[in-house]
């Protein structure tokens, strides 16, 4: 290519810096968001991955049992029999210390330890391994554990498990490396028959890790019996990682919108400069430039856009990712397990795919207008009348093209073959029609607008309407980038709108008790403590009725099933039944013969009412038939509730976790929990929380998970402002000489001034109004396709007027500050520049 | 002029869709244009003669005919073929200067060497020599937009010839210039083509060309004519 004609590009973004710097800063903003949203992920699954491999050291298998724990006899058959080696026993359990801090004991055979884990220990604390064997109730822990916990060496320590107290004595520290540290921080380690001692499970195991360097031998398998299996380490961490799928899938989802609206920011960008420079192409044309010369010209200065662009989106998407991070290890902690996250590394492959994202949405937008400037012929080219000619002429052929681009992304939101990725795809075709639909739409408007404002004496207001589809070739794609804006503002603001109402719905149905009373696993394991509080709050008058739950997870190979098991008592069961006949629903379930399935979870495993559910039960697989399918919104994994008589029978477990008190007639909430107060008295590891704080706090939970969504909204919104200024400023730079003639006829800057704001708010407004439907749209997807293939629950569509309200604010007032500056431009210009022909 | 023909119009004939309706614009136009030949072409506004120029410039396609130069037919030629072709064979002026106004006047002359590909040391030297034969020495490093009406138009005129291209387009180059500079810049443009033997077919409504020219040529209703000849 010429290198005279890729300096006459260049220097275009050299005399017009501003329009080249609101291109960086929009290719730099999508960059960023993807960039930040990526490394916040990256940042919790290396989180996740170190906190696996701190505890489970090397091994590449574990056996595990359906019932939680298992006989350690089976170690020494292994060991004996089959020869397995290397293996080491473990048995982990909570336990809560004086001061209410909870730590994981873990169990551990020194002897076995060395191949699998070596977290260091101190040389000040002797070899405390030895400690550990000779000494019973000795324990090893960071350093930063025993300041927290304000002991030293030597010192004991008073701990709660499984309802008793025990007294622990310090032996010596682990010294693991830095990255390691904060996850340890979190765990007591002990000599095996200390753990069993303290947790209550004299010769029980949680598992055995193994270091396997195929598939597990036969043999071993023969050795297991039906409640106890072989799985990967791997299997087990991609289940955990399974879990946060949806959620991350979410964010990568409003990640790739911010980008979109950015590559339309990008393409209008790229379709100006084209469309300002028609005459040096036609020149160029008429030198003897070639087509294909045009064409990778253009392309390689929108590089000069994207380069930069993506360098800057680089850099900020780095610091937005360690802002993010904060926000996605609360959500991670709010809905799935708790994670520690030492800080945002730099991932040289995520910063690489944001670069690769940024050059090649940037290279991707412009093929268009390259092939436009390649495209159209000299002759036209030099004409202006000709280009917009065109351009309403082309109009027609747009709905055509919107109408097909519609249908395929109806084939692909209905027919698809579920993925999300289908459902993405079938989201952003919807995007593109809805772009394409913009000109003739504008034409349409405008049209109208004209035949209303015939009446109106202001001669300013007609050429404002007028001068929208003379200059359609820009006005178009101004108006498309910024209705996709801001209908990504409508559309996830609605959806999150709907989701939060469902949720409150949902929490308003299913509190059907007046005071909730939660008991935490390290003081009431077993032995019908729970039960016994039961009976002693039932037995208050202000209590009308008990219900008794307890959430448990079925350990398996395949993936964990999370059990609800529980006893609504006389009250409501506050059920929102999706599938199933209630009555009979009711009846097998309160018989114990059938389960309920959460809505995730029914959708996940492709189950409905009459299928059959197998449990992992201690004996055997337990089948259930499926009595119906109720909404909820607790986890995206999904539950299976089961009556807890019968969850007890099979299970044989009699813990309890929560209680749920029904008000008497005639007492009030704020006696009822005085009573119930005054039962519990200062006993440990209970909470005592309320209907309405309950529903707050998960509200506050709920917006909690959102704010991430809420913060990718307002950079959107951002990128949005950003195209709108872009765009009216290459417009009213492209209408310097039109004003220049009104001048010279007599206009005042004022009138000039007027006439720029009208155009600019009449742009806004048709943008904001194309927005409503197409923000509607994108909620309705977001609902009814995209979150239901993520997370699987569905959700009831609230129009909330409110939010539409706002966007077509958002695009007016957008428009309005974005025409400011290129109106006081056009007012303060000298005419007689301007009005030379170059 | 040598007797060599240069371009041959072969039942040449373009139509321009309006309304639903074709309209004629050229209508089997035979003619022969000779090297080194000044032609001028005259015509009503929208006769046609701009039409004309951009067929044979290979800017526009014939909607019957052909236009032969050299002794290539056109329509034989591609979209890339058009684009050598006037790269090597072709200038072109135009009433609105059309200089790119993000290169100086020396990069503006500098563009079509650059494009047949000849060293940066060699077009220097012919830049200077051109801005000189246009009577702008010294000012390769102005932009256009710092140059008068006349200037800018005599940059148009050395871009033009610059590369050599045997033929040059002129599609109102007085146009927008005044009575007097109009007058210089003909008087350039006559000297320079003839000086180079560079055939110059130009279409204008000013009268004092008429005498300058070698042939006159008038388009009336689709056809065209000499100037004795016209209808």
């Amino acid at each position: 290519m010429s290198r005279l004609v890729a300096r006459a590009g260049r220097r275009f973004f050299v005399r017009h810096p501003w329009q080249l710097a609101l291109a960086i800063v929009g290719v730099a903003m999508g960059v960023a968001v993807v960039t930040g949203v990526d490394l916040a992920g990256g940042a919790a699954r290396k989180a996740f991955d170190a906190s696996r491999e701190a505890v489970a050291g090397k091994a590449t298998h574990q056996i595990v049992s359906r019932a939680g724990t298992f006989d350690e006899t089976l170690f020494h058959s292994l060991l004996v029999d089959a020869g397995v080696e290397p293996m080491a026993p473990v048995l982990e359990g909570r336990i809560a210390t004086d001061s209410g801090r909870v730590l994981t004991l873990t169990g551990i055979d020194p002897f076995s330890e060395p191949p699998f884990r070596n977290f260091g220990t101190s040389a000040r604390s002797g070899n405390s391994a030895v400690r550990l064997l000779t000494e019973p109730g000795t324990v090893l822990s960071t350093p930063a554990t025993a300041r927290e916990l304000d002991i030293g060496l030597g010192d004991s320590l008073q701990i709660t498990a499984a309802g008793r107290t025990s007294s622990l004595i310090l032996a010596g520290f682990l010294e693991p490396d830095a990255s390691r540290e904060p996850i340890l921080n979190n765990y007591l380690f002990a000599d095996l028959a200390t753990a069993q001692e303290v947790l209550g499970q004299i010769g029980r195991l949680s598992r055995i890790d193994l270091i396997l360097d195929r598939a597990p031998p036969g043999a071993l398998e023969d050795l297991l019996d039906n409640g106890t299996e072989v799985v990967s380490t791997t299997a087990r961490s991609r289940n955990m990682e399974e879990m946060t799928r949806a959620f991350r899938v979410n964010l990568l989802a409003l990640s790739l919108l911010a980008l979109l609206v950015g590559a339309f920011l990008i393409y209008s960008t790229m379709s100006f400069l084209v469309v300002q420079r028609r005459n040096v192409i036609g020149t160029l044309r008429t030198i003897g430039v070639s087509r294909r010369q045009l064409f990778w010209s253009v392309l390689q200065e929108s590089l000069l856009v994207g380069v930069p662009g993506t360098v800057v989106g680089l850099a900020l998407g780095w610091l937005l990712g360690r802002g993010l991070t904060a926000l996605v290890v609360r959500t991670i902690d709010d809905l799935y397990f708790r994670l520690q996250v030492a800080g945002v590394p730099v991932e040289w492959s995520l910063l690489g795919k944001g670069l690769l994202l940024g050059l090649g949405v940037t290279v991707a937008a412009s093929l268009g207008p390259a092939w436009e400037a390649a495209r159209v012929s000299p002759r036209t080219v030099l004409s202006r009348a000709s280009l917009e000619g065109e351009a309403l002429r082309r109009a027609p052929m747009l709905v055509i093209a919107a109408a097909a681009v519609l249908v395929l992304a109806a084939l692909v939101l209905t027919t698809g073959t579920g993925s999300l990725f289908s459902g993405f795809a079938g989201m952003f075709a919807v995007i593109v029609a809805a772009a394409l639909l913009t000109p003739p739409l504008i034409v349409a408007l405008m049209s109208t607008l004209l035949e209303m404002s015939r009446k109106v004496a202001d001669v300013s207001l007609r050429m404002a309407v007028r001068g929208v589809t003379a200059s359609l070739s820009r006005t178009g794609v101004s108006v498309a980038a910024l209705m996709v804006s801001v209908a990504t503002v409508i559309g996830v603001g609605l959806m999150v709108g709907s989701f939060r109402a469902s949720v409150d719905q949902w929490l308003a149905q299913s509190l059907r008790s007046d005071v909730y009373i939660s008991l935490d696993e390290v003081w009431y394991t077993d032995g019908g403590d729970g039960d016994r509080l039961a009976a002693r709050l039932a037995a208050l008058p202000e209590v009308a009725n008990v219900s008794r739950s307890t959430r448990t997870r079925l350990a398996g190979g395949d993936g964990e099933i999370r059990l609800w098991a529980l006893d609504p008592g006389s009250a409501d069961w506050g059920l929102s039944l999706l599938a199933g006949d209630p009555g009979e629903a009711l009846r097998s379930f309160e018989e114990g013969r059938s389960v309920l399935l959460s809505e995730p979870f029914a959708r996940r495993l492709g189950l409905t009412v009459g299928d059959e559910l197998e449990l992992p039960s201690p004996a055997e697989g337990v089948r259930f038939p499926v009595a119906a399918v109720f909404r909820d919104y607790t986890s995206d994994r999904g539950v299976v509730a089961l009556h807890m008589n019968r969850f007890r029978a099979e299970w044989g477990e009699r813990r309890l976790d929560g209680l749920g008190l029904l008000a008497a007639p005639g007492a009030d909430v704020a006696a009822l929990r005085r009573a119930a107060d005054r039962v519990l008295g200062d006993a440990r590891g209970v909470r005592v929380a309320t209907n309405t704080e309950i529903r707050r706090v998960s509200l506050e939970v709920f917006d909690r998970t959102f704010t991430i969504t809420r913060v990718l909204q307002v950079l959107v919104g951002i990128v949005a402002f950003l195209g709108v200024l872009s765009a009216l400023q290459s417009l009213q730079m492209e209408r310097v000489r039109e004003m220049a003639v009104l001048r010279a006829l007599g206009w005042t800057p004022a009138q000039i001034r007027r006439l720029v704001m009208s155009q600019t708010l009449l742009l806004g407004v048709t943008a904001g109004l194309l927005a409503a439907p197409l923000g509607i749209a994108l909620a309705v997807i977001l609902i009814r396709v995209i979150n239901l293939r993520a997370f699987a629950w569905t959700m009831d569509f609230q129009l909330d007027w409110a939010v539409l309200a706002q966007g077509t604010l958002l695009a007016a007032v957008a428009a309005l500050v974005g025409g400011l500056y290129p109106a006081w431009r056009s007012a303060s210009r000298r005419p007689a520049a301007d009005l030379r022909d170059e | 002029m040598d007797d060599r023909i240069h371009i041959e119009l072969r039942e040449l004939s373009r139509e321009y869709a309006a309304r639903g309706r074709s309209r004629p614009v050229l209508d089997r136009v035979n003619a022969t244009i000779r090297h080194g030949e000044f032609l001028v072409l005259v015509g009503r506004s929208g006769s046609g003669k701009s039409t004309l120029l951009n067929l044979i410039g290979g800017l526009d396609r014939p909607s019957s005919g052909d236009v032969i130069i050299d002794g290539q037919p056109l329509s034989t030629l591609s979209e890339e073929g058009l684009s050598r072709l006037r790269r090597h064979k072709v200038g072109y002026v135009f009433q609105f200067f059309n200089l790119v106004p993000t290169l100086t006047v020396g990069e503006n002359l500098m563009l079509p060497l650059d494009l047949i590909g000849i060293d940066r040391g060699e077009a220097g030297g012919r830049v200077d020599e051109w801005l000189a034969a246009v009577g702008l020495q010294g000012r390769g490093e102005d932009y256009p937009d710092e140059l008068s009406g006349g200037e800018q138009q005599r940059v148009a005129l050395a871009r033009a010839l610059i590369h050599r291209p045997g033929l040059l387009l002129a599609d109102e180059p007085t146009g927008n210039l005044d009575l007097a500079t109009a007058k210089t810049v003909l008087g350039i443009l006559d000297e320079l083509c003839r000086r180079t033997g560079t055939t110059l077919l130009m279409a204008t409504h000013s009268p004092e060309v008429i005498g300058m020219a070698d042939r006159v040529l008038t388009i009336k209703d689709g056809g065209l004519h000499h100037l004795a000849e016209t209808p």
